[in-house]
C-alpha cells in the first residue's frame, strides 16, 4: 500500500457528471482527481449510451428523412443481414474523437485521472483497486459521487446478450434483425424502438404504462405513438410481462394476459440502476434509497455535507446535460462559489424518430402551477420548411401564463426539434413575451417559422376569448 | 478443407433470418455433419433432453447461432484436426481450441458485449495448428512429438490466418487467429483479438497449467480488457462449465 495521496476535490466517475465537477473545481485551482473504473474517460454515455446510439440513430434518421423527402417515391431498403456495424462505421471515430475531447480537457485543467475502482474506507478515505490488481488509498476534503448506472436487468429476463439484449450489447448486435420486441417504454426503450423501426425492422414495444414516454406533453407522446406505428411499430400498453425466454431461434415474450409475442431478438430497457454496489457507501455514512439511489438536497449534496452525487446516481432525469450542470453545481457549492439561480429552463431532448423536445413547463405543469395557460399550436403542415420537408407531422407546441404575455414552455416533436427547442430557451430565460416572436422575423423558410404561428395562435385567442385552458388537452391523434 | 456445408453457413449467406427449411436442406447434402449435429444438439451442454430427431427440430431448438457453431465445430474437427498417427495430440489442440470459443463467449458477456461472434474467435484461434502439424509431417513423418508441438508454435498464426481468409471468414475470426499471441499488433477488431487472447490463456489454465493462475492474471490483455481481479475470479469459477461445453462439442 503506498502513501495516501490527498486531494481538494475527488470525483468518482468521468461521464457528463464527473467531468464537469472535476474540470469546475480545477478552474478554481483546486487539486483535483477523477477515479475512472474505465481504461477511458467519458463514461457510459461516450462508451455505451448517448454517444453511440445517436451515430446509429443519424443513419436511420437520414434513412427515414430521404424516404420522408422523396415522398417513398425511390425506395431505399436496408438490404437483408446488413452488418449493424455497416450502419454505424464512423462509430470508432465518433467515439474516440469525444473521448480525446473530454480527456484533453481534464488534463488542460489539471486534473488528476486516476484509473481504478473506488472504495469508501472513511466519509473522506477512498481505496482504489487497479486492473493489475494493486491498492492505493486517496483523500479528499470533498467528494462528488458520479459513478453512473448500468441497465436493470429483471429476473423475468435472463439477458444474455446474444438473442435478449440490453442497452449496454444491443448496439454490437452483429446482423439487423427481422423482428425485435423492446421491453419498456421510456427514453431508452423508445429511442431505440423508433431507431430499429426506422430501419426496417419489426418493432413491438411493450410497456405496463398505456403510453409511451408517458412523462412528456401527451400531445406529443400522442404523436410519436402514430408515426412509429406509421413505420411499422406496434405498441402493447397496459401489459405486464410473464416471461422472456428464447430458444436460440427467436425469443418469446410471454404477458400475463397470456398474448405471446415472438421476434428474433429482444432489448430489455426496463429501467436503469446507479452503480453503487462496489463504492461501499456505507463507510462513508452514507445509505441508498429504497431504488437504490443517492438522495441529495438542490445543492446535489448528500446526507455527508462534503459528499455530494451527481448524474444518473441521483436519479430522474438522468440526461446528459442535468448531469452535467449537476456537476458544475456541485464542485461550486463545495467551494463556496456561487453557481447562479438554479436553472429551471434545462432543455430535454429525446432522440427518437421523430425527434421531441421540451423547455420550461408543460401544459399541465402550467395549469397546475397558474391555475390556467394559454396554449398556441403551430403544425409543420403550416410552415413552408415543414412542406418542403415532407414533415408534416411535426408540431410546436407554445405554453404561456394566463396574463397572455409570459413565455412559460416549449414542446417540440420533429425533425430539429433538439436542436430547436434552443430558441424558446433563449427566450425564456431572456424573460421574452410571447409578443416577441409575433413581432420579430426569421429566416424564411425555416422552421423556427413555427415559433411564430404557435406566438400568433396564442394572440388571437387571447384577443377572441376571455379565458385561457384551465384543464388539460387531451391528446389528439396526429393526422394520418 | 471445410465442407462446402460448413463454408456456406459461415460465410454470411446465410444468415439469421434464413428460412428454416434452407438450412435443413443445406445440412442434410451431409450426412456425417446431420449425424453429428443432432448428436451434440442432444447433449447435455445444449440442454438437449435426447429427443431431438431431425435438423429442423435441432435448429428450432438450439437456433442457428449455435447450430453454426456445431457445424463448424464438427467440420473442423474433421476437416482440419484430423492427423494420422498423431490423434492424441491433435484431440488435445482441439479441446483447447473448445475451451477457449467457450470462454471466449463468456469473456464477451462478462464485458456485456455482444457475444454472437465471440465463440467462433475463440474456438479458431489455434487453426493453424493440425494445419502446419500435417504439413511438418508430410516433410518428414518420423517427427517426434517433442519437435511436432516445436514447430506448432512459430507458424501457426501465420498459416491459420491465411486459412482463414481463404475461407473468407470474418475479420474478427482473421485477425484472432492472426493475432491472439501479440494483440497489440492488430489493427482491427481489437476487441475481439483481446477476448480470443485471453480466451486462448483461459483454455492453457484449465487443460494444460492449472497451477499458473498467477501468469493468467499477471498477462496485460487482462489490462487491456479491463478486467479487474473480482472480474477474473468470477470467470475462472466457471471453468467446469466451460469444459463441459467443450466436451459437448468433441466429435
Amino acid at each position: 500500500m503506498s502513501d495516501t495521496r490527498t486531494y481538494d476535490l475527488i470525483v468518482i466517475g468521468s461521464g457528463p457528471a464527473g467531468q464537469k465537477a472535476a474540470v469546475q473545481g480545477a478552474k478554481c485551482g483546486q487539486r483535483v482527481a477523477v477515479i475512472e473504473q474505465s481504461a477511458s474517460v467519458g463514461g457510459a454515455c461516450v462508451h455505451h449510451g448517448t454517444i453511440p446510439s445517436k451515430t446509429l440513430r443519424e443513419t436511420a434518421a437520414a434513412l427515414s428523412s430521404f424516404r420522408q423527402r422523396t415522398g417513398n417515391q425511390l425506395s431505399f431498403d436496408i438490404p437483408a443481414n446488413v452488418k449493424v456495424a455497416s450502419l454505424m462505421a464512423r462509430l470508432g471515430q465518433v467515439v474516440q474523437a469525444h473521448e480525446g475531447y473530454i480527456g484533453a480537457q481534464l488534463s488542460r485543467n489539471g486534473v488528476e485521472k486516476i484509473h481504478g475502482r473506488a472504495r469508501f474506507v472513511s466519509p473522506n478515505e477512498i481505496e482504489v483497486a487497479t486492473v493489475a490488481g494493486t491498492r492505493e488509498r486517496v483523500r479528499g476534503t470533498y467528494i462528488v459521487v458520479a459513478v453512473g448506472s448500468q441497465p436493470r436487468t429483471p429476473p423475468n429476463v435472463p439477458v444474455d446478450h446474444e438473442n435478449i439484449l440490453d442497452s449496454d450489447s444491443i448496439l454490437s448486435l452483429i446482423y439487423l434483425p427481422r423482428s425485435l420486441t423492446v421491453l419498456g417504454a421510456g427514453v431508452i426503450a423508445s429511442e431505440y424502438a423508433s431507431v430499429f423501426a426506422a430501419l426496417g425492422v419489426e418493432v413491438t414495444m411493450i410497456d405496463k404504462n398505456p403510453v409511451p414516454l408517458g412523462f412528456l406533453d401527451p400531445e406529443l407522446t400522442s404523436r410519436f405513438q402514430t408515426q412509429f406505428e406509421t413505420m411499422g411499430g406496434r405498441f402493447l400498453g397496459n401489459a405486464t410481462v410473464k416471461q422472456v425466454v428464447t430458444d436460440g431461434v427467436v425469443v418469446h415474450t410471454e404477458l400475463e394476459d397470456g398474448t405471446v409475442v415472438t421476434s428474433d431478438k429482444a432489448l430489455c430497457a426496463l429501467g436503469r440502476i446507479a452503480l453503487l454496489d462496489r463504492l461501499n457507501i456505507a463507510a462513508a455514512g452514507l445509505a441508498p434509497t429504497s431504488r437504490g439511489l443517492l438522495q441529495v438536497d438542490e445543492h446535489c449534496r448528500t446526507d455527508v455535507p462534503h459528499i455530494y452525487a451527481v448524474g444518473d446516481v441521483v436519479g430522474p432525469p438522468a440526461l446528459a446535460a442535468s448531469a452535467m450542470e449537476q456537476g458544475r453545481r456541485a464542485a461550486c457549492h463545495a467551494l463556496q462559489l456561487d453557481p447562479g439561480a438554479p436553472a429551471e429552463t434545462i432543455p430535454m431532448g429525446i432522440y427518437t424518430i421523430p425527434e421531441m423536445s421540451s423547455v420550461g413547463l408543460s401544459e399541465a405543469q402550467a395549469v397546475e402551477r397558474h391555475g390556467a395557460a394559454w396554449i398556441g399550436r403551430a403544425s409543420f403542415a403550416e410552415i413552408a420548411r415543414g412542406h418542403i420537408m415532407n414533415d408534416p407531422h411535426g408540431f410546436l407546441k407554445m405554453v404561456a401564463h394566463p396574463d397572455g404575455e409570459t413565455l412559460l414552455g416549449i414542446q417540440i416533436i420533429g425533425e430539429g426539434a433538439t436542436e430547436m427547442i434552443h430558441l424558446g430557451q433563449m427566450a425564456l430565460l431572456a424573460g421574452s413575451r410571447v409578443e416577441t416572436f409575433v413581432e420579430n422575423i426569421f429566416n424564411f423558410p425555416t422552421l423556427a417559422e413555427a415559433y411564430r404561428v404557435a406566438a400568433l395562435d396564442i394572440a388571437g385567442q387571447v384577443t377572441q376569448r376571455s379565458r385561457p385552458v384551465t384543464t388539460v388537452t387531451d391528446a389528439t391523434p396526429a393526422p394520418a | 478443407m471445410l465442407p462446402n456445408v460448413a463454408a456456406q453457413l459461415l460465410d454470411g449467406k446465410i444468415a439469421e433470418n434464413a428460412d428454416l427449411a434452407e438450412i435443413s436442406e443445406l445440412l442434410h447434402t451431409d450426412q456425417a455433419i446431420t449425424g453429428h449435429v443432432l448428436r451434440i444438439a442432444n447433449s447435455a451442454a445444449y440442454g438437449g433432453s435426447g429427443r431431438i430427431q431431425s435438423i429442423q427440430q435441432a435448429l428450432l431448438r438450439i437456433g442457428l447461432t449455435q447450430l453454426r457453431e456445431i457445424v463448424l465445430a464438427v467440420a473442423v474437427q474433421n476437416g482440419v484436426f484430423r492427423v494420422e498417427g498423431h490423434e492424441a495430440l491433435v484431440s488435445h489442440l482441439w479441446k483447447h481450441s473448445a475451451i477457449a470459443g467457450a470462454y471466449a463467449r463468456e469473456i464477451a458477456r462478462s464485458l456485456r458485449t455482444n457475444a454472437e461472434s465471440s465463440f467462433l474467435c475463440g474456438l479458431l484461434h489455434d487453426v493453424g495448428k493440425p494445419v502446419v502439424l500435417g504439413l511438418a509431417l508430410e516433410i518428414d513423418p518420423n517427427l517426434s512429438g517433442e519437435t511436432c508441438t516445436a514447430v506448432l508454435e512459430p507458424y501457426h498464426a501465420l498459416v491459420g490466418r491465411s486459412l482463414a481468409e481463404t475461407w473468407s471468414l470474418p475479420g474478427a475470426i482473421v485477425e484472432s487467429i492472426a493475432h491472439h499471441h501479440d494483440p497489440g499488433a492488430a489493427d482491427e477488431h481489437v476487441p475481439s483479438v483481446n477476448i480470443a487472447c485471453l480466451a486462448n490463456l483461459f483454455a492453457h489454465l484449465v487443460l494444460d497449467q492449472p497451477d499458473d493462475e498467477k501468469a493468467l492474471r499477471a498477462h496485460p490483455v487482462c489490462v487491456a480488457l479491463n478486467l479487474y481481479p473480482e472480474d477474473l475470479d468470477a470467470l475462472i469459477a466457471k471453468r467446469d462449465d466451460m469444459l463441459e461445453v467443450a466436451d459437448g462439442l468433441t466429435v
